[in-house]
């Protein structure tokens, strides 16, 4: 069965600094008679679940409505969350317990000044109470780490917080270098995003509970096993648009927006899906002849730094060419 | 060395006229350590706080935890220090130890930063052991065996409550902070099934203040001088000494939990909360040092229990507090009457 990622809003109540400029002024909520659309057609798409994300997608004016969407859809529920208002969402979560699969709180920092620094004062109590919440009702939650230069040391403390807590896992992701990002600053490089990686293995390794990376880390293989690319994951953007990936959703401006597929305000999630899986197609044989004609980068072994590269050269991708990486020719 | 109690712990300090110097006795006293004889029992946990005249400093490697106006604290693995950046105090986690070096101008500095730098100590050292401080006052009524928590933050109404409380009788541990414990396991098989996951709750000072502008509502109690209070404003004491000790309460389990919160109204009104939402408040009720990560899960997992055990209602606290507070502790106790008996799992 395959998944959709919907992102049901660019609002969002937090300013954190390794976030996409745009969303800090954010006002859009994707429009309700998508959603309603997208989930009728869930069952003909193979679709049995959905997660949600944003912004905060809480924040969304019609966040419960929704669920109750899902439910309807026979799809289960996920969603990602900075735990800032999951004070007045659980109720919700605990009504619809059965289609509910967890919610994955932002962390990132084990102790509460790292943390703040990077997503504003007050909200690692704020994420703690929540996780404590979901620990306290048996509501699945787990947490996701972004790793930067000024979180990167506390990656074992942050495993050691998840068990304190009761979640069921971490998730460790890079911080994607868009508009806004204080990428100097903030950002790994390449070689060692690397050093990072053997960390998380190590980890994987020694954690009680499951400690995986979000897609983006470096694979020996060019054909990364990615949700989208494997056709097992569908995003769908804030305004209603299906694209090809959540990773570089919001990467690029309105005006120059390649990893746009469809528009679901004019077809079906049926007709789009057939122009993804299309679209999908096309890009692993532009792969393998890049291969072929010997053009593959030791940077493309990161799979978002060759997708951003294909989808078309953008400022951010100086960051991607960085020669720091080992062995880069 | 001088040795205080408080429940089943034992703290020493020392050396003594370095104590007296901090006026450490008085403080402790407020906090309810009661001043033991050398000798005391040492089957007790034992927690230590020693003062040094040599200077102490923060490692550099320590990162900072805690920012106050008055105070800063640092961990380093399990040492904890706080500082005010002339004294340094070092806490061991472990071990339950502190060291202190008080500069000069510690014992000039207004005496609530005083009290708040040792309060805040002492909250740190208890949690050593498992005990955790909860923002309530902490009844028993007079008659049915019923122990309640009132909980909020200051100007909540959990003082009013308390002479309120008074005025009808009942019993009285605290109207300001708790600490709370899981129970031990009780001697006998019977008394451990009933006892092994029961909260207490023991009350932390055993003197009661009000806000100064409110001292017209409580005409019948003796109120002692004007003190500052953390916020910066005005506060008295509330003179109890004609208090039986049949009237005190050191420890209880509580079995209704309280939420006080002043209305315009003219009648009170008791609103039953969920128990998620119970948990919420008692999180929120609790001090700064819930979420150190070493010891946030025994108090999470406290205050989770103290929830199972007893229902939470929010008090919609009217005008009858203050003067004809009959009814609302009738309904008290039909509340409690209507509960079913609650065994935490």
């Amino acid at each position: 069965m395959r998944r959709i990622l919907m992102e049901l809003t660019d609002r969002c109540n937090l300013r954190c600094r390794h976030c996409f400029q745009q969303r800090h002024a954010g006002n859009g909520d994707l429009p309700l008679g998508i959603i309603e659309g997208v989930l009728r057609d869930a069952a003909a798409c193979s679709v049995n679940h959905v997660s949600f994300t944003g912004g905060e997608p809480t924040l969304h004016r019609e966040f419960v409505r929704i669920l109750d969407l899902c439910v309807e859809a026979n799809c289960s529920f996920s969603f990602v969350s900075n735990g800032s208002t999951f004070r007045r969402v659980y109720r919700s979560l605990l009504a619809r317990r059965q289609w509910f699969s967890g919610v994955t709180f932002s962390v990132d920092g084990a102790r509460e000044a790292t943390h703040d620094q990077l997503r504003g004062e007050g909200s690692y109590r704020q994420v703690l109470r929540a996780a404590s919440i979901c620990n306290f009702t048996g509501l699945p939650f787990t947490l996701n780490m972004v790793l930067t230069r000024e979180n990167r040391m506390e990656m074992d403390a942050l495993v050691d917080l998840a068990v304190s807590l009761g979640s069921g896992g971490v998730r460790f992701g890079f911080l994607m270098p868009g508009d806004g990002v204080d990428t100097a600053a903030l950002a790994l490089t390449l070689s060692e995003r690397r050093v990072v990686e053997s960390e998380v293995r190590r980890l994987q390794q020694m954690a009680e509970i499951p400690v995986v990376m979000a897609p983006g880390y470096y694979s020996e293989s060019p054909f990364f096993p990615c949700g989208p690319l494997e056709l097992e994951e569908l995003n769908i953007d804030w305004r209603g648009r299906l694209t090809l990936c959540c990773q570089v959703s919001g990467y690029w401006s309105e005006a120059q927006r390649p990893d746009v597929i469809a528009n679901l305000h004019d077809m079906s999630l049926v007709d789009a899906d057939a122009m993804f899986r299309r679209r999908v197609a096309t890009y692993l044989a532009d792969k393998r002849n890049r291969l072929d004609r010997g053009e593959f980068r030791d940077a493309d072994h990161f799979p978002c730094a060759y997708c951003v590269d294909y989808l078309g050269t953008t400022h951010q991708l100086s960051f991607y060419r960085s020669p720091d990486i080992p062995g880069r020719m | 060395m001088a040795l205080y109690r408080f429940d089943d712990l034992l703290l020493e300090v020392q050396p003594d006229a370095a104590s007296e110097r901090a006026r450490l006795p008085s403080l402790l006293s407020e906090l309810s350590w009661t001043l033991m004889a050398p000798e005391s029992d040492d089957r007790c946990n034992r927690l230590s706080l020693r003062l040094h005249a040599a200077a102490a400093t923060v490692p550099t490697s320590a990162h900072q935890t805690l920012s106050t106006s008055s105070f800063s604290g640092f961990q380093l693995e399990d040492l904890f220090y706080l500082t005010d950046n002339a004294s340094v105090l070092r806490l061991d986690m472990t071990r339950g130890e502190a060291d202190a070096y008080l500069a000069g101008t510690f014992v000039d500095k207004p005496l609530i930063e005083q009290y708040t730098f040792w309060a805040f100590v002492v909250a740190k050292l208890l949690r050593t052991r498992g005990r955790y401080v909860l923002h309530a006052a902490s009844l028993a009524s007079p008659e049915r065996d019923l122990n309640v928590l009132v909980i909020g933050p200051s100007g909540s109404g959990k003082s009013t409550l308390t002479l309120a409380a008074l005025r009808h009788g009942w019993r009285y541990a605290s109207d300001d902070a708790v600490v709370l414990r899981m129970a031990e396991e009780g001697a006998t098989d019977q008394e451990r099934r009933r006892r092994t996951s029961s909260v207490l709750a023991r009350g932390v000072r055993s003197h009661c203040y009000v806000d100064a502008d409110a001292a017209a509502r409580h005409v019948e109690f003796t109120l002692g001088a004007h003190v500052p209070d953390t916020s910066g404003a005005s506060r008295r004491r509330v003179v109890l000494a004609g208090l039986s000790s049949a009237r005190r309460l050191d420890a209880c389990t509580p079995r209704l939990l309280l939420f006080p919160r002043i209305v315009d109204a003219a009648r009170s009104e008791f609103v039953r909360l969920d128990r998620v939402t119970s948990f919420s408040r008692l999180l929120d009720a609790s001090c700064d040092q819930l979420w150190d990560r070493r010891t946030m899960t025994k108090h999470t997992s406290t205050v989770g229990a103290l929830v199972q055990q007893a229902p939470g209602y929010e008090l919609q606290a009217g005008r009858d507090v203050f003067h004809d507070a009959a009814d609302l502790f009738r309904q008290l106790y039909a509340l409690a009457s209507d509960e079913e008996p609650c065994v935490a799992s």
